[in-house]
């Protein structure tokens, strides 16, 4: 017996529960009403049902085991003809039957829930792609979510003496920067980023040092994630350190950090997050661009990766007035709900109005290109401004 | 922060770089990894694959990876300190005479295999140099444990363009011989390796031993078959030339290849070893091929 909610096939065609109510089919006169059972349940009829029941289970069973994608809802398919549907008792059926033939008449004239949205499986184009590596990706994604706490920095910048949040922004607008001239992946910025955050939040380090820091952290990440690494004389090339400053400070934030870099960067949720919102190329870039914006600001940091990543996907959806603003498959893929993404999503758009004026512009100029989709120069997502606000 | 002699005592040698060390009542193995080059300069600092290999390693806890424990740096030298393994384990676990006693050993290995492979792509790790050499077997406990995680890297799906220069020859899948340089290739390129693992635990010999990648190419066809636009879609495109590929050859038949196999094994072998990886069996899924039924 399907249960509250879910769906009933008839005869093959999807048909949506109301609450215990079948809607949308043709029935005898009564026929749905609560203590009515069409069929006596004789024991051969319940052996019938136990025994579908039971291949139901063991069909879940086995579904479980080949990872089938989650979809919106169960269908049971009980038996096809309506007169076949086993009604629960009475006296176990908690409406009355008042509010039953009030339900009967909200139907008829069409008052229904509207049916759940459909979950997409985002990976059905890609099952014939072994690079997608389609098997591990959910896996992957929530061993991430499980751990990425581990690695998360604290709040350091109040033990830090000689450094403050605005110091912070000047040295990671400048890395972006060498990044993007090195043309190296965005696994490395992101990466670069997240080791920076974790020594400053166990090291104190003088003004001085910062870039140092920076262009030490540059250098480990394109070792972890390029294929052609970073020669050290490229960074220093750039600073006014000494080869031996850069290969010494390696070593210590290695040390510092226990050697620990396989860690989830917002990156690796954003890219799995992007393709749960079915994008265009526009919300891609829109997605990126916010995201790195984060990776800008300080106050991103009290977010976990994949709360960050969700929000710049849910801000980009809302900047480019994407309809729904937050899907099930986003919901299901990225284990947030639209009002558990709320403040964060404010907070991104926040840099977004702001991201054309300060002096920290690397990532606005980044995505002003038009090879970029110009994005960063669309009107910020009015619905996540505060109140009177006006944009750039 | 305790020095290197403070944290560990009681050094016994046993290779030029590796020692057996204590601390408390345990003992561990310490392999001590130098980070300059041959010219004898740290020009570029600690090596990638250092860096990779440590940090990888850092993050695995499973019953067959080489738990690493400690790291620990002393000038140009740097000081990874093992799980201890003692002499029960021997390396290059195909050259273990005892390893071939059993049939269900085989099998229970080849389970141990492809069970910490799964793992690791489960934890976004391409293994990369996967051979016998990198293994080690306990036959009494019937444990083993993967060493060496040089070639191994983490990916991001989908992935990105890697290097094709990795990995014992003999154990290079199809996807990574076609792609001279540096191409694309993903999870089913470990599982190649651990089929050609299972053929040489069965053969007694390596399954493809051709000494330059035409020539591996063309003994992987020889027994396989040369692989199509049916059989391996777009195949054409990845190899660039059909000359590579040789003059076309049909597939041997498997059962009569390896009359040891029962069907269930014949079909195992026959999916890791399928030419297009596209169509390969995942390390996921090969646990839980009917084969290992009662391992």
């Amino acid at each position: 017996m399907a249960s509250r909610g879910e769906a009933v096939v008839w005869g093959g065609k999807q048909q949506k529960k109301k609450k215990g109510i079948a809607v949308g089919r043709n029935r005898k006169i009564l026929g749905d009403i609560g203590n009515l059972v069409n069929r006596p349940i004789t024991r051969s009829f319940s052996a019938q049902i136990l025994a579908k029941v039971q291949a139901a289970a063991k069909n879940n069973k086995k579904q479980a085991s080949v990872k089938v994608k989650p979809k919106a809802e169960e269908v049971i398919d009980i038996e096809a003809g309506p007169d076949k549907e086993v009604q629960k008792n009475k006296n176990k059926e908690s409406r009355a039957s008042t509010s039953v033939l009030t339900a009967r008449s909200n139907a008829a004239c069409d008052i229904t829930n509207k049916p759940r949205e459909q979950i997409i499986d985002i990976d059905a184009s890609d099952s014939d792609n072994e690079l997608a590596a389609v098997e591990y990706i959910d896996d992957i994604c929530k061993f991430y979510k499980l751990v990425e706490n581990e690695n998360h920095p604290h709040d350091y910048i109040d033990s830090q003496p000689e450094i403050d949040q605005r110091s912070r922004a000047i040295l990671v607008n400048w890395l972006i920067d060498v990044h993007t001239n090195l043309d190296l992946s965005l696994e490395t910025i992101y990466l670069t980023i997240n080791i920076i955050d974790r020594f400053l939040a166990v090291k104190t380090v003088p003004r001085l040092e910062m870039q140092l820091v920076g262009i030490s952290a540059m250098l480990m990440a394109s070792k972890y994630e390029e294929i052609w690494t970073l020669e050290v004389d490229e960074l220093v090339r750039l600073t006014d350190y000494t080869h031996e400053q850069v290969l010494v400070m390696e070593k210590t934030i290695l040390n510092k950090l226990e050697w620990n870099l396989t860690v989830p960067t917002t990156f690796v949720f954003l890219v799995r997050f992007i393709k749960a919102s079915v994008p265009d190329q526009e919300l891609e870039n829109m997605a990126h661009f916010l995201s790195e914006l984060g990776m800008m600001h300080y106050a991103t940091l009290k977010y976990f990766p994949s709360m960050v990543a969700a929000s710049a996907v849910f801000a980009a959806r809302c900047t480019l007035n994407k309809a729904p603003l937050w899907t099930e498959t986003l919901k299901l893929h990225t284990g947030y709900s639209q009002g558990q993404l709320m403040d964060c999503a404010r907070l991104l758009v926040s840099f977004h109005s702001m991201a054309g004026n300060g002096e920290e512009k690397v990532v606005y100029i980044k995505y002003s290109d038009p090879e970029k989709g110009a994005v960063a120069m669309l009107p910020p997502a009015k619905n996540l401004m505060p109140e009177g606000s006006d944009s750039q | 922060m305790l020095t290197l002699r403070e944290k560990y005592y009681d050094f016994d040698q046993i290779s030029s770089k590796v020692f057996k060390c204590r601390r408390d009542d345990q003992f561990f193995t310490m392999k001590i990894v130098s980070i300059l080059n041959e010219e004898n300069q740290a020009n570029n600092g600690v090596p990638y694959w250092i860096i990779r290999e440590i940090s990888i390693l850092k993050e695995l806890d499973h019953i067959n990876i080489v738990r690493l424990i400690d790291v620990m740096t002393d000038g140009p030298d740097l000081f990874l300190v093992f799980e201890y393994l003692d002499n029960e384990f021997q390396a290059d676990f195909l050259k273990n005479p005892k390893m071939f006693m059993y049939p269900q050993m085989k099998k229970e290995f080849l389970y141990q295999i492809l069970n910490t492979v799964a793992y690791l792509h489960a934890r976004k790790i391409l293994l990369r140099d996967l051979r016998p050499e990198n293994i080690l077997v306990n036959v009494r406990t019937q444990v083993l444990k993967i060493a060496l995680f040089g070639a191994a890297r983490t990916f991001e799906a989908p992935l990105e363009a890697y290097s094709s220069s990795v990995g014992c020859l003999s154990y290079r899948s199809p996807e990574v011989l076609f792609q001279f340089g540096c191409e694309k290739y993903s999870t089913p390129n470990d599982v190649w390796a651990v089929g050609c693992i299972f053929g040489e635990m069965l053969l007694h010999r390596p399954l493809f031993s051709g000494p330059s990648d035409v020539e591996l190419l063309d003994e992987i066809f020889t027994l396989l078959g040369t692989p199509t636009e049916e059989t391996w879609p777009g195949v054409t495109s990845i190899c660039g030339t059909c000359a590579l590929m040789g003059p076309p050859q049909q597939p041997k038949d498997l059962a009569k290849e390896f009359p040891m196999l029962n069907p269930d094994g014949l079909d195992l072998l026959s999916k890791m070893l399928c030419l297009c990886p596209n169509y390969r069996i995942s390390a996921e899924d090969a646990v839980k091929h009917p084969y290992f039924k009662g391992v």
